[in-house]
């Protein structure tokens, strides 16, 4: 697998951990969607089937963290903007 | 030539950061100052990203402004994401503010958002998702810092036309 791929499946990785740890605090649901999402990104990922950025496509991630996080320095906002901007950057 | 309308985007940026309505005709009519000019995006780097380019513009209204907000139960009415754009059908909405379904808002009613004068707003264009037949985004977007400011006013949302959403 290419590097480029393994880094970005740590990033996935990471961002469902901090979902899975915000999940015992609160909104265990909408959680579960969050990782959900986070999974099939991996599966897309691990199955080189993810479409490549050029620059401008987003995976959505910040923009459904965004909308609803309680705080926007929030670590599960964080996570998934550091999924996206790999995503730009090396897809 | 380009360098002119540069100098033009900026100074339609700055008569239009008066009012939305000329903020908007700022970004559709300059596409050269989007491959010219860095992002000046004041919103961190993870949000800035939602928008097209993470390019937006901090803009503090002078007056009592109204907007938009798609949605599609009580969970999803509440948000930071808002437009100045209205469509007709939830489909148009969904395509044009890239609202991906896996996050479960289908955009079957329209919430007026009611943002106070001095209130501070970040626009700029809704960024594509992936995949982007289905999200290609391009709509107004809205973001707000804090959507529990209580002197932010949500009617109670109206019905939009529901066009079943394909994406294929």
């Amino acid at each position: 697998m290419e590097s480029k791929n393994q880094e970005l499946i740590k990033l996935i990785e990471n961002a469902i951990a901090v979902s899975n740890q915000i999940k015992l605090e609160k909104n265990a649901d909408y959680l579960n969607n969050v990782i959900n999402i986070l999974q099939n990104l991996k599966t897309q990922v691990v199955e080189n089937q993810l479409t490549p950025s050029e620059g401008v496509l987003t995976l959505g991630l910040s923009r459904g963290v965004a909308d609803w996080v309680d705080s926007l320095d929030s670590p599960l906002l964080k996570a998934m903007g550091n999924i996206e901007k790999y995503y730009q950057q090396n897809f | 030539m380009k360098i002119q309308s540069v100098l033009v985007s900026f100074g339609l940026g700055l008569l239009g950061s008066f009012s939305i309505g000329s903020v908007s005709q700022d970004f559709r009519v300059s596409p050269a100052i989007a491959q010219t000019a860095p992002s000046s995006c004041p919103l961190p780097a993870d949000i800035a990203i939602t928008f097209l380019n993470s390019e937006c513009k901090e803009v503090k209204l002078e007056k009592t402004q109204d907007f938009y907000r798609y949605f599609g139960n009580s969970v999803s009415k509440y948000g930071r994401y808002l437009t100045s754009d209205q469509y007709t059908t939830n489909s148009e909405a969904i395509k044009k503010l890239a609202l991906n379904q896996d996050w479960g808002n289908p955009a079957s009613k329209k919430v007026t958002v009611t943002l106070p004068a001095g209130m501070t707003v970040y626009q700029g264009i809704a960024a594509p998702q992936n995949p982007a037949t289905c999200y290609p985004g391009g709509g107004q977007q809205i973001f707000i810092k804090d959507s529990r400011d209580a002197t932010i006013k949500w009617s109670d949302g109206e019905d939009v036309t529901i066009q079943p959403f394909c994406c294929k």
